[in-house]
């Protein structure tokens, strides 16, 4: 029986055909880049919190360095470094004057905290404890030292952790 | 002088033209089938993405009775989305009193709302043109009048109304 040898060409053939079995598995086996929403920063954050509708007693239950959670969760969401107070309004029409006016509303009052926290920072959000989602806009509901609310997150302070 | 090709079909007396064909040819169907494989790879990493002409476009929208921290919350340069997608950036914001239409008492009016304001935003982004439909960003559909849900950036979120399209490079 007649002895096969490999000439040049078979080389070159199984070559060719190696490298393209080669470039195949590596296009097959690339790993995708990460999205970018895995880049996240750590930091701190300050943001302030509204609550409508409070009466004094239950405003006097929140102290400046009371350490909040979320509620559901019990996850914490800072500590408070500043209270502000201002009489509570609602919006009436004045038929007479065609105005639509704010008018106070007795006894009750709107509750402003600042409320200063470590963040997690993506491109799309910033997270307190990596979990609770900070975004003006959004109501939150939390808990104190023998006290719940729920309020509206109105907005975080720039320049902070993102930046 | 010597020939290129000799009376074996060997260029140089060395390789035979057949042998370079055969090896052309396979050379040809390997990158064939790699450029088909990263196209169709392409195609598919969003399974939504049309095949489309991606265009710049400036869409306005308006975001109707908020208050002034919402306002104070959004800045020229962020980045807006819409769910999980990316749907532009910020490049121009208006704002004005929020007006409010008031029936009753035998009159209609429109009255300004205290503390209320209609914010109007122009967005930068790209779209895609098909068969009339608008899809921001190959991904989200969008059509003038229509409120398409919760917008947000990093800092705020609200609803807002598409009120036009703004098409940089004829579609």
């Amino acid at each position: 029986m007649k002895k096969k040898r490999l000439n040049g060409f078979d080389i070159a053939v199984i070559g060719v055909i190696l490298l393209g079995a080669g470039v195949w598995f590596f296009l097959a086996n690339r790993t995708p880049p990460p999205p970018e929403e895995a880049i996240f920063a750590e930091g701190r954050a300050t943001y302030t919190v509204e609550v409508p509708h409070l009466t004094p007693l239950q405003i006097a239950q929140v102290q400046v360095g009371d350490q909040l959670q979320e509620a559901t969760g019990l996850i914490p969401i800072g500590q408070v470094i500043s209270i502000e107070t201002r009489p509570d309004e609602i919006t009436v029409n004045d038929y007479e004057a065609q105005e639509i006016r704010l008018m106070p509303i007795e006894g009750r009052y709107v509750m402003t905290l600042m409320i200063e926290t470590d963040v997690t920072v993506t491109d799309e959000a910033i997270l307190a404890d990596g979990r609770v989602l900070l975004r003006g806009g959004r109501g939150i509901l939390f808990t104190g030292p023998g006290y719940a609310f729920s309020g509206n997150l109105l907005g975080i302070e720039r320049g902070g952790a993102e930046e | 002088m010597r020939k290129l090709i000799d009376e074996k079909g060997r260029i140089g007396g060395k390789f035979s033209v057949i042998d370079l064909g055969v090896l052309a040819l396979i050379l040809v169907i390997l990158l064939g089938g790699a450029f088909t494989f990263l196209r169709s790879e392409q195609e598919t990493s969003g399974s939504e993405t049309p095949t489309g002409r991606n265009i710049p476009v400036r869409y306005m929208m308006e975001i109707a009775g908020v208050r002034d921290w919402t306002v104070r919350n959004i800045e020229l340069g962020d980045t807006l989305f819409l769910g999980e997608f990316e749907v532009g950036t910020i490049i121009g914001v208006e704002t004005e009193p929020h007006r409010q239409l008031v029936t009753g008492d035998g009159a209609v009016w429109w009255g300004e709302v205290p503390n209320r304001y209609l914010v109007t935003l122009e967005i930068e982004s790209t779209a895609t043109v098909l068969e009339g439909r608008i899809l921001i960003a190959r991904s989200v559909p969008m059509s003038v009048g229509n409120s398409t849900g919760a917008f947000h950036t990093r800092y705020t979120a609200f609803h807002a109304t598409v009120r036009e399209f703004i098409f940089d490079e004829e579609s």
